[in-house]
């Protein structure tokens, strides 16, 4: 399955239709594998845009959905997560509006992470071990700060 | 009415370079027109069906009591036919302004329509606590899920309907009814300094399409109101731009019927 393919089949799913507010954007996942299950692990978070960057609020949804079929498997409100403060829960970061140029060179970023999450999703549906370091280790560069920190909790 | 005709088409220049002016400029001969006279749309149609029978006189009176008379030549006749003069944009823009929460954008763009469609005027607020108290927002965590947008509307007595994988088609079929849409899109995908920065692929916020034009086919717009900005009223938002945004909602489109 193509990672559109199966972004879309998530809308479909409850937890974007009925539970998740229209206020949380969902980055895309990491992967990992747990009990021979491929895991799609997701933060949604608030973005608004300001005059000077992008003001990302702290991540308050942490989901992880099994491929291909979008069983969701954990659903986690931060809020209710110890592993977190309240200065954590109530901060937000600003992401310094990005250049023409500084804005292209990211969405390259971007898709080529996708690219290799590609690979990963058509090693599975092979029945291969799919390894999923590299495009982990690729995202997570591309990732804020903030998001970073929060991954690392989880 | 010439010099109307001539913008839209993208005509502008002074001297008469091309066929349609020179057409433009047999008219005023034909009929003796100054500058300061009109043509009536059956005068010009009149000459240029005369000229190619290919011309088709078209008057058409839209949901809002409009009656538009056009003169359409047969293989452009799509063009402008579902350009934004179509709707009654000022009363859509007229009932926009800023949301008053930063969670509240699919309520204020209902708040929207709500007053757009019964001429009266609805406070925000008490929309949000009418969304509350229904549990159509979040009360912890604020914001309203996908299913529940559009009940608002449906509290006030106005039918809606709702489309999780709607494209663009169905998107301007609505608008063709004189119907209003709430689409979830991505807030940072509709701004062309953001688009494809940020590594996110879901919707996270509304807004209402209040327009599309495409007057210009090369180059198709679409006009919303946006309630998260302060620059969003009656915004103009390149085709390929809005359909970057509204794919990360997979296409959702809730449909508000005009009673």
């Amino acid at each position: 399955m193509k990672i559109n393919e199966y972004l879309k089949k998530l809308h479909g799913t409850p937890v974007f239709r009925n539970i998740l507010p229209m206020t949380q954007g969902a980055l895309y996942p990491m992967f990992s594998v747990e009990n021979d299950k491929l895991c799609a692990h997701f933060l949604t978070h608030k973005t608004d845009m300001t005059k000077d960057g992008i003001k990302a609020y702290f991540p308050e949804f942490y989901m992880t959905f099994t491929y291909p079929d979008c069983r969701l498997v954990k659903f986690e409100r931060l809020a209710f997560n110890s592993a977190f403060t309240q200065d954590d829960l109530n901060s937000f970061e600003i992401v310094a509006k990005p250049t023409k140029e500084e804005a292209e060179l990211r969405h390259g970023e971007i898709s080529a992470a996708l690219e290799l999450a590609e690979k990963i999703l058509a090693e599975w549906d092979e029945n291969k071990s799919a390894d999923v370091s590299e495009y982990n280790s690729v995202y997570y560069k591309i990732l804020t700060e903030k998001q970073r920190e929060v991954f690392k909790k989880l | 009415m010439f010099e109307d005709f001539e913008q839209q088409n993208g005509f502008e220049s002074e001297e008469p370079t091309n066929i349609i002016e020179k057409i433009f400029d047999g008219i005023e001969d034909f009929f003796g027109i100054s500058d300061s006279d009109e043509a009536t749309p059956e005068d010009m149609f009149e000459y240029l069906e005369s000229i190619d029978p290919n011309y088709t006189y078209e008057k058409v009176e839209l949901p809002n009591g409009v009656i538009r008379e056009s003169v359409v030549w047969e293989s452009t006749s799509d063009v402008g036919n579902d350009a934004y003069s179509l709707y009654n944009i000022e009363e859509a823009t007229d009932a926009w302004h800023v949301q008053e929460y930063s969670d509240s954008c699919a309520v204020a763009c209902q708040e929207f329509i709500l007053e757009e469609y019964t001429g009266k005027e609805f406070d925000e607020e008490d929309l949000v606590i009418c969304a509350v108290e229904n549990g159509w927002i979040d009360e912890v965590n604020g914001g309203t899920p996908l299913e529940d947008v559009g009940k608002v509307l449906e509290y006030h007595g106005i039918d809606t309907t709702t489309d999780y994988d709607a494209d663009f088609q169905d998107l301007e079929n609505a608008l063709n009814n004189g119907d209003r849409a709430i689409v979830a899109v991505y807030n940072m995908g509709l701004d062309n300094d953001y688009e494809g920065f940020y590594p996110a692929w879901s919707a996270n916020h509304a807004v209402e399409v209040i327009g599309i034009d495409k007057s210009n086919p090369a180059d198709v717009k679409v006009i919303v109101n946006d309630p998260g900005v302060e620059d969003g009223c009656g915004k103009v938002i390149d085709y390929d731009v809005f359909m970057n945004a509204w794919n990360t909602s997979d296409g959702f489109m809730m449909v508000a019927d005009r009673p």
